[in-house]
């Protein structure tokens, strides 16, 4: 079928020649060939018709086209390009480790920062710290669990 | 054709009133070949619309090897057959192939009828030709139209419309009976 489909159209467009259009036309009936002869009528038929369809709103047509060209284009989405992008982050990371930064205690700064430097004393409850003063004007050697400290005793 | 080459090289040095002229001039075949296809006015004059705009803006590709009304056929042709393939995207009716089967009586073109008063004038065929054309799927219309009323080839119109040619030939085949078999009564009197 797909065979007779393929030439038939070729016949009815004139494309069959020779040995191989006799031999199509002879497996086809008379009714057939006048079916072809009255397609011919179709197709002219159809060419006029398509000469023939009127455009509803001609003017229209015109000015909304000539609306469309003239206006100019909208203007493209005004998205960040990828440059503008790169440095909007880097300048939020900048402005993010200055707020850090500010923010922070000044007590958890290295200079004033908490250290305990040893501790020994022959008291298992006596404990000892040393936290130096900001600014390098000394340490405060703290020492817990101890009542008193005697006078000849050295901090060493 | 010169006046059309005048006013394309006016339009494209950016001059709308000459585009203008060449719209006016190339609007119904344009505004017909999508009507063909689609059947609905609204969707044809969409068609038609996006036909020119995409035209002026790609006036500079125009190369002049065809006519400038070819070319523009052919964009609105391109648009008419998208609108066709989104139609399928959402379908609504369809006819088949299988819908537009004949039977095998019908490959023939029944005998000349004794009534008289039925001759149809060419008018009456186009009329019945439009009714017919109606009852054709979008896909059969496309490419009965591209064949018949635009005369392309059958490697064109597969290439046009994303299939092959043994598609074609079958689409083609289907709405060739489909129009005899609708107009039977008509052209039996030329």
């Amino acid at each position: 079928m797909k065979n007779f489909e393929s030439q038939y159209n070729r016949w009815l467009d004139g494309h069959l020649r020779g040995a191989g259009r006799e031999a199509f036309e002879a497996s086809l009936d008379d009714e057939t060939r006048r079916a072809a002869d009255g397609w011919h009528e179709v197709r002219a038929a159809l060419k006029e018709s398509a000469a023939a369809i009127p455009v509803p709103h001609p003017d229209f047509l015109n000015a909304q086209v000539l609306r469309a060209i003239e206006t100019p284009a909208p203007a493209r989405r005004q998205g960040l390009p990828l440059g503008r992008l790169v440095w909007a982050g880097a300048l939020c990371l900048a402005t993010a480790g200055l707020l850090t930064l500010s923010f922070l205690p000044r007590e958890t700064r290295g200079d004033t920062a908490t250290t305990v430097v040893s501790a020994w004393t022959p008291a298992p409850d006596v404990s000892a710290g040393a936290f130096p003063v900001p600014g390098g004007r000394g340490t405060v050697i703290w020492l817990e669990g101890a009542g008193y400290i005697p006078g000849e005793e050295k901090v060493r | 054709m010169d006046h059309d080459l005048h006013l394309l090289e006016r339009a494209r040095t950016g001059d709308t009133r000459a585009f203008d002229e060449l719209i006016t001039l190339h609007r119904q075949r344009v505004f017909a070949i999508a009507f063909q296809i689609l059947r609905s006015e609204d969707d044809a004059m969409d068609v038609a619309q996006e036909t020119f705009i995409k035209a002026w803006h790609a006036l500079a590709q125009f190369d002049g090897r065809h006519p400038l009304g070819a070319w523009l056929r052919r964009i609105a042709t391109n648009g008419a057959i998208d609108v066709v393939r989104r139609r399928q995207a959402h379908p609504q009716c369809e006819i088949d192939d299988r819908d537009l089967a004949v039977d095998a009586a019908s490959r023939t073109t029944p005998s000349r009828s004794d009534a008289p008063g039925m001759a149809m004038d060419l008018r009456d065929l186009r009329s019945r030709l439009d009714r017919a054309l109606a009852t054709l799927s979008p896909d059969h219309r496309a490419v009965i139209i591209l064949r018949e009323v635009e005369e392309e080839s059958y490697e064109e119109i597969a290439g046009r419309i994303g299939c092959s040619v043994g598609t074609v030939m079958s689409r083609l085949f289907y709405a060739r009976r489909h129009l005899q078999s609708q107009l039977k009564d008509t052209y039996e009197e030329f």
